[in-house]
C-alpha cells in the first residue's frame, strides 16, 4: 500500500519529463495527399526548430467542431488546428481562438493573395493565417468546347447545342439544389446572402432572378436535376458533360480519368453584365486559445502559412495555396489549374463567417429547390426562407427567475420522498435491503452504470429543456418558455414543417405504417418459414435476418443510393417497365414511401425472429385440433395461432414502435427531411434546431422531454392494456 | 355414425415403413380398441383415419364414401388428443364451442349443444376457466367434451387416459364406457394399456410392428390368442410361455420338456401332428394350481422351486423357477402349503383345457378350431 502511494507521487514528476521538448499538437481534418503535404511539411519544420516537434492529428472533419469545442477549454486541445474559415465567427465567441499580434496581421497582408486574409479578421482583430483558398470554378471538356465562355448567355449557347437528357447527356453539370454553388449565380444577379444593411438574409433583390435562371436551366434540361457529386463526377468524367462547376478537388478526378479538360473563371452573367462570383472558404491556420506554448505555436502557425509550406502543399497536395511567393516557383506558377483557381480568387466571395450564417443553409435550401421544382415562385420561396431564417435566429426567451421553479420542484421532490418513506416504511424495505445488503452490494456496479449512462444524461437534458443556450457555450434559465413555444406553435402554422404538430403527425403516421408493415411482413415470412415443407429453412433463415445484421447507416445510405433519380436502381427498374424516373425526394409522398420502404426492410426481420421463436411454443396438435374443428388455414392463424404468439409480439410491437419513433437514422439519410422538412420526424427535427438552426440546444431539449413523454405514455397504456389481458 | 373401413393400408416415413398392411373394418357403432406397444404405429393410424397424415397405400372409407384427399374438417370425425390439445387462450366455453363457431352453427344451437356436454361431463361450473385454471381430469373432460359437442360421425381417442393418476384413469374408464353407451358413436380408441383395452373395448385389434396381430372380441383375445405376441400382451400377470415338445400316444397326448409334462386333451390337436414336434406351451398363471406338496417328487405339471412369494392380500404370485425357466402362478393364499417360504420345492399343475399351444418356428397358436 504505501509503496503505491509512493509511486503516485512520482508519477506527476515522471510525466512532466517529456515537456522538456516542446511538442507541438497540430489537428486538422486532411487526407490523402494533402495530409501527406501536411506531413512533410511538419518533420521538416521539426528539423529546422531545436527544441519542438510537432504531432499531427488527422480528426474526422463531421467531428472536429465538437472535439475542438470540448478539448480546448480544458486543456488538451490541439496548439494550432487547420480548418476552414465559416467556423471562426463561432470559435471567436465561444472563446477557442487566440487573435494573432498586429504585426503578423500587416505581414499576412503583404504575404498573402489579396482576398484571403480579409475574411479572417473578426471584430477587427485577425484570429488565423490563411493557407489555402478554395472556391467553385468552371470546368470545360476542351475536346467539346475549346474556348472558355465570357458571359452565360456564351455558356448556355454551347451547352444547349451538347444537351440530350434523353441520351443522359447535359451541358452543364453542378450540384444544383445545393446553395453554395447557387451562390455563384446570387452573387452574379446581384444578390447573395446578405441583405442591403449586409446584415445575412435572403433579401436582397437579386436573388428571385437567380432562383429563376437556376430553374431554367433544370427545366430546360440544360441541367441534370437532383445532382449530388457523385453524378457530375460520372457525367463529366465519362464525356457527357460539356461543362461542370466543380472545386479545386476535383482536378485529381479529372486528371485520373484522363479527359481533356480546362477550368476557367465562372462567366459573367449576360442578364447583368456582373460576374458570377462563388463562395471562398479560406482554409486557415489558427491558434489554440488554449495552447501551453503560445510563442512557439504562433511560430509554428506562421512558418506554415508562409512559402516552403505553400511550396510543398501546392506541388504534394494540390492545393491552391495563398502564400504570394509561392508563385514564383515556375512549377507552380505553370500549373493552369492553380492559376485557375488564382484568377477566381479574384471574383470570389468569402462565406460568411458569423455564427447566423449556419442557420441560413437550411431555409436557403428550401427554398432553391422549391424553385427547381416549380412548387413556388421565386419571390414566395424566399419570403418564407426569410422568415425561417429570422425565426431560427432570433434571440432567446428572455432569462427568468429560477426561484419559484426551484421551489416548485423542491415542493413536488418532498411529496415524493415522503411517500416514499412512508411506503418504504410499511413495506418495511430498508431491513430487508439490510438483510440482503450482499446481495444489494453486487448490484452497486450495474447501478453506478446506470446512474452515469443513464440517469445523469437525463436529467442534464431534461435541465437542459429549461434553458436557454446563448451561444458560446453560455446557457440561462427561461422556465417553460421552450415548452410553450413549441406547443402552442407560435413561430409556425400548424401545416408547416416545423410546426410540433406537424412533424407529431408525420411521426404518429411514420411509427404505425412502419410498425404494421414490419409486422405484417414479419409474421408472414415467420409462418412460411414455419411450414414444413420448407427446404433450406436455415438458409432462408439467415438471409432474412441478414438485413437486420447490416448496421443500419449503412443500409440507410444504399438505399438513398437506390432512389436517386438519375442513377438509382429503382428508377433504373421502373424504367423497364415505361415508367419516367421519379423524383423521390420531390413530392411527400414518395419521400415518405423511400424512408418506409428503407426502414421496412430495416425492422421486419426482428417481427420475424420474435414470431419463429413464439411459434416455436404452439404445440402441433393444438393446431391439428383446430383443423379436425373445421377450421381453414385462415381461421387457424386468426383464432388459434395469433392468439396464442401475441404475448410474445406485444412487446416486440411495443419495442418496435420506440425504435421506429426514433429512428433518426432513416430520415436523416435518406430524405434528410426533403422536401423541404416534411418528412422529418420529431426526433430528427430536434436534431435539426440543436445543430444546423443556431445551437438552440435547449429548444432541442425541450423536443427529446416531449419525445420521452409521448414515449412514457404509449409504454404505459401498452402496459395497462396487457395487465387488464393477463389478468382475465 | 358410421362404420370406417381400412384395406391394405400402409404407412411410410421416408424408407421406414411404419403401418404395414393394416385391413380393418370398424362397424357402424362399435367401440373398437387398437392396442400395441408403443411405437407399434397405433396413432399413425388414427392420424389417417383423421385425415392429419396421408395414406402411402391403401384405401379409407368412412361411412362408406372413400375418403382419401378429404380434409379432416370434411370427415366429420372428432379427435381427442393425448395431450388434450386445447385452446389455452380460449375457455372452456369457447373451447367447447370453437368447432360449432367455426361450421357457422347459430348461436343458440350452440349454447345449447354447449350446455348439454357440460352436464354430461359435470363441467357446468367451469366453463368459464382457462384451461390452465383446470386440473388434468378436467381438462381431459374438456377434451371429450369438446369431441361430443360436434356430434361426428365417429370418434378417434389417442391415450386420452395416459396422463391421469391411476384412480382417476379407473374413474374415467367407467365414464368413457357409459358416453359410448348413450351416445352410440362409432369410437376408435388408441392404448398400449392392455387392461384398458380389455375393459372398454367391444372389440380389439392388436397392433404390433405396424402389423395387425389379432382383431377379436377381448374374451376371444383372451382365450384364443393367435399367436404368442398376444399371447404375452394380453393378460395380467402375462401369459406364461415354455419350451417343450409334442409326447406321448396319439389317443393321449402331451407336452414334454425340462421339468415338465402336460398332458392334454384328447382331440385338441388338428390332426397330422408329428410327436417331437417343437412348440411353445403357454398357461396363463391364474390357470395353475399347486399340487399336493407331500407328493412334489413324482406325477406331471411344473417343477421347481419357488424363488419369491408376492402376497396381494386375497391372491398370491408365486414366482417358480425350475429347468423350464420362470414360471408365474397365481393361487389364493389359502391354497398355499403350511411351510412354505423362498426355496421350497413346488408341483405346479394345469387344467389340460386350458392349455396353449404355439408353433414354436411361426408363433402361430396351434389348435383343433384354429
Ligand atoms: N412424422 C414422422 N416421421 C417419421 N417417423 C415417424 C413419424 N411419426 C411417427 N413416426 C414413427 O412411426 C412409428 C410409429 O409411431 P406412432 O404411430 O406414434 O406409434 P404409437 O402411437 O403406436 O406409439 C414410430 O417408430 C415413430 O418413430
Ligand atoms: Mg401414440
Amino acid at each position: 500500500m504505501r509503496r503505491l502511494a509512493a509511486l503516485a507521487a512520482l508519477l506527476p514528476g515522471f510525466l512532466a519529463v517529456p515537456a522538456a521538448a516542446q511538442e507541438l499538437v497540430l489537428w486538422h481534418a486532411y487526407h490523402g495527399d494533402e495530409a501527406a503535404a501536411l506531413a512533410e511539411w511538419a518533420e521538416d519544420y521539426g528539423r529546422r526548430t531545436p527544441g519542438v516537434s510537432v504531432r499531427l492529428l488527422e480528426v474526422p472533419a463531421e467531428a472536429i467542431t465538437q472535439k475542438l469545442t470540448n478539448a480546448i477549454p480544458r486543456g488538451h486541445g490541439p496548439d494550432v488546428f487547420v480548418w476552414a474559415h465559416e467556423q471562426l465567427g463561432a470559435w471567436v465567441e465561444t472563446g477557442l481562438l487566440a487573435p494573432l499580434p498586429e504585426e503578423v496581421e500587416r505581414e499576412a497582408e503583404e504575404t498573402q493573395l489579396p482576398g484571403t486574409v480579409d475574411p479572417l479578421v473578426y471584430g477587427g482583430r485577425l484570429y488565423g493565417l490563411p493557407i489555402a483558398f478554395k472556391s467553385a470554378a468552371l470546368f470545360r471538356n476542351t475536346a467539346l468546347v475549346p474556348d472558355a465562355p465570357r458571359t452565360t448567355g456564351e455558356l448556355l449557347a454551347a451547352a444547349r447545342r451538347f444537351s440530350d437528357p434523353g441520351a443522359g447527356r447535359f451541358g452543364l453539370v453542378y450540384e444544383v439544389g445545393s446553395v453554395y454553388y447557387q451562390a455563384a449565380w446570387l452573387h452574379g444577379f446581384g444578390g447573395g446572402v446578405r441583405g442591403p444593411d449586409g446584415a445575412l438574409g435572403l433579401t436582397a433583390p437579386g436573388n428571385a432572378p437567380a432562383l429563376e435562371f437556376a430553374a431554367r436551366l433544370v427545366a430546360e434540361g440544360v441541367v441534370p436535376a437532383d445532382a449530388n457529386g457523385a453524378l457530375v463526377t460520372e457525367l463529366f468524367t465519362t464525356g457527357r458533360a460539356a461543362f461542370a462547376i466543380q472545386g479545386p478537388w476535383f482536378v485529381a478526378d479529372c486528371r485520373r480519368a484522363g479527359i481533356p479538360f480546362a477550368i476557367s473563371s465562372l462567366p459573367e452573367v449576360s442578364e447583368t453584365g456582373l460576374p458570377a462570383r462563388p463562395f471562398l472558404t479560406i482554409e486557415t491556420a489558427y491558434l489554440s486559445a488554449g495552447s501551453r506554448h503560445p510563442a512557439a505555436a504562433l511560430a509554428l502557425l506562421r512558418d506554415l502559412a508562409g512559402p516552403a509550406a505553400a511550396r510543398i502543399r501546392a506541388l504534394r497536395g494540390g492545393q491552391p495555396v495563398s502564400a504570394r511567393a509561392a508563385y514564383d516557383d515556375p512549377r507552380i506558377a505553370g500549373d493552369p489549374a492553380l492559376a485557375a483557381f488564382r484568377e477566381q480568387l479574384g471574383r470570389a466571395v468569402p462565406m460568411p463567417a458569423e455564427p447566423a450564417m449556419r442557420a441560413l443553409w437550411e431555409p436557403a435550401a428550401f427554398a432553391l429547390r422549391s424553385v427547381l421544382r416549380g412548387d413556388l415562385d421565386a419571390a414566395t420561396a424566399l419570403d418564407q426562407a426569410e422568415r425561417r431564417f429570422r425565426i431560427f435566429t432570433r434571440p432567446p426567451p428572455a432569462a427568468s427567475d429560477p426561484l419559484p421553479f426551484a421551489l416548485g420542484a423542491g415542493v413536488v421532490l418532498l411529496g415524493l420522498a415522503i411517500f416514499a418513506v412512508h411506503r418504504g416504511r410499511r413495506a418495511q424495505v430498508g431491513r430487508r435491503i439490510w438483510r440482503h445488503r450482499h446481495d444489494y452490494l453486487y448490484l452497486v456496479p450495474a447501478g453506478i452504470g446506470v446512474l452515469l449512462l443513464l440517469v445523469v444524461p437525463f436529467v442534464v437534458g431534461a435541465a437542459v429543456s429549461l434553458a436557454a443556450h446563448r451561444g458560446g457555450g453560455e446557457f440561462s434559465f427561461v422556465g417553460l418558455s421552450n415548452f410553450a413555444r413549441i406547443l402552442s406553435s407560435a413561430d409556425f402554422g400548424l401545416t408547416e414543417p416545423e410546426s410540433f404538430y406537424f412533424t407529431l403527425a408525420v411521426t404518429l403516421l411514420w411509427t404505425v405504417l412502419n410498425v404494421a408493415l414490419h409486422l405484417a411482413l414479419g409474421v408472414a415470412l415467420a409462418l412460411l418459414l414455419h411450414e414444413p415443407w420448407v427446404r433450406l429453412r436455415g438458409v432462408w433463415r439467415v438471409l432474412l435476418i441478414v438485413p437486420w445484421a447490416v448496421p443500419n447507416y449503412i443500409t440507410a445510405l444504399i438505399w438513398k443510393g437506390m432512389f436517386h433519380r438519375q442513377l438509382g436502381a429503382i428508377n433504373a427498374i421502373l424504367g423497364w417497365f415505361g415508367v419516367e424516373p421519379i423524383g423521390w425526394f420531390d413530392r411527400f409522398s414518395t419521400a415518405f414511401a423511400a424512408n418506409l420502404a428503407t426502414n421496412v426492410w430495416l425492422g421486419f426481420p426482428f417481427m420475424m425472429v420474435v414470431t419463429l421463436g413464439a411459434l416455436q411454443t404452439i404445440p402441433r396438435d393444438v393446431e391439428e385440433a383446430a383443423t379436425i374443428d373445421g377450421a381453414g388455414a385462415w381461421t387457424r392463424f386468426w383464432r388459434i395461432t395469433l392468439p396464442m404468439i401475441r404475448p410474445s409480439l406485444v412487446p416486440a410491437v411495443v419495442l418496435g414502435s420506440v425504435w421506429t419513433f426514433n429512428m433518426f437514422n432513416v430520415i436523416y439519410l435518406v430524405s434528410g427531411g426533403d422536401p423541404e422538412g416534411r418528412t422529418e420526424i420529431l426526433i430528427s427535427q430536434a436534431y435539426r434546431w440543436a445543430f444546423s438552426r443556431q445551437e438552440q440546444y435547449g429548444y432541442a431539449a425541450a423536443y427529446a422531454v416531449l419525445i420521452f413523454g409521448i414515449l412514457l405514455a404509449f409504454d404505459l397504456a401498452t402496459r395497462r392494456l396487457t395487465r387488464t389481458e393477463a389478468g382475465r | 355414425m358410421a362404420a370406417v373401413e381400412l384395406r391394405g393400408v400402409r404407412k411410410r416415413y421416408g424408407e421406414v415403413e411404419v403401418v404395414r398392411g393394416v385391413d380393418l373394418t370398424i362397424a357402424d357403432g362399435e367401440f373398437l380398441v387398437l392396442v400395441g406397444p408403443s411405437g407399434c404405429g397405433k396413432t399413425t393410424v388414427l392420424r389417417m383415419i383423421a385425415g392429419l397424415e396421408e395414406l402411402s397405400e391403401g384405401e379409407l372409407t368412412i361411412a362408406g364414401q372413400d375418403v382419401r384427399g378429404v380434409p379432416p374438417r370434411d370427415r366429420d370425425i372428432a379427435m381427442v388428443f393425448q395431450s388434450y390439445a386445447l385452446y389455452p387462450h380460449m375457455t372452456v366455453r369457447e373451447n367447447l364451442a370453437f368447432g360449432l363457431r367455426v361450421r357457422k352453427f347459430p348461436a343458440e344451437e350452440i349454447a345449447a349443444r354447449v350446455a348439454e356436454v357440460a352436464s354430461v361431463l359435470e363441467l357446468a361450473g367451469l366453463l368459464d376457466r382457462l384451461p390452465k385454471e383446470l386440473s388434468g381430469g378436467q381438462r381431459q373432460r374438456v377434451a371429450m367434451g369438446r369431441a361430443m359437442v360436434r356430434r361426428p360421425k365417429a370418434f378417434l381417442f389417442d391415450e386420452p387416459l395416459s396422463n391421469l393418476d391411476a384412480a382417476l384413469r379407473s374413474q374415467m374408464r367407467v365414464e368413457i364406457k357409459r358416453l359410448h353407451r348413450e351416445l352410440g358413436a362409432t369410437m376408435v380408441y388408441v392404448t398400449h394399456d392392455q387392461v384398458e383395452a380389455m375393459t372398454l373395448a367391444d372389440r380389439i385389434a392388436l397392433l404390433h410392428q405396424g402389423v395387425l396381430q389379432q382383431v377379436g372380441r377381448p374374451e376371444d383375445l383372451y382365450d384364443r390368442p393367435a399367436n404368442t405376441f398376444v399371447a404375452g400382451f394380453i393378460g395380467s400377470p402375462a401369459m406364461n410361455l415354455l419350451d417343450g415338445v409334442l409326447a406321448g400316444e396319439p389317443g393321449a397326448p402331451a407336452i414334454r420338456g425340462p421339468g415338465l409334462l402336460v398332458p392334454l386333451l384328447p382331440g385338441s390337436l388338428p390332426a397330422g401332428l408329428e410327436p417331437g414336434l417343437r412348440v411353445r406351451l403357454g398357461v396363463r398363471p391364474n390357470d395353475l394350481a399347486i399340487a399336493d406338496a407331500r407328493v412334489a417328487s413324482s406325477g406331471d405339471g411344473f417343477r421347481g422351486n419357488l424363488e419369491v412369494l408376492e402376497p396381494l392380500g386375497w391372491e398370491v404370485h408365486l414366482h417358480v423357477r425350475g429347468e423350464f425357466g420362470p414360471l408365474v402362478a397365481r393361487v389364493e393364499r389359502r391354497d398355499l402349503p403350511a411351510p412354505f417360504g423362498p426355496g421350497s420345492p413346488v408341483r405346479l399343475v394345469v387344467d389340460p383345457a386350458k392349455v396353449h399351444l404355439f408353433d414354436a418356428e411361426t408363433g402361430k397358436r396351434i389348435a383343433a378350431d384354429a
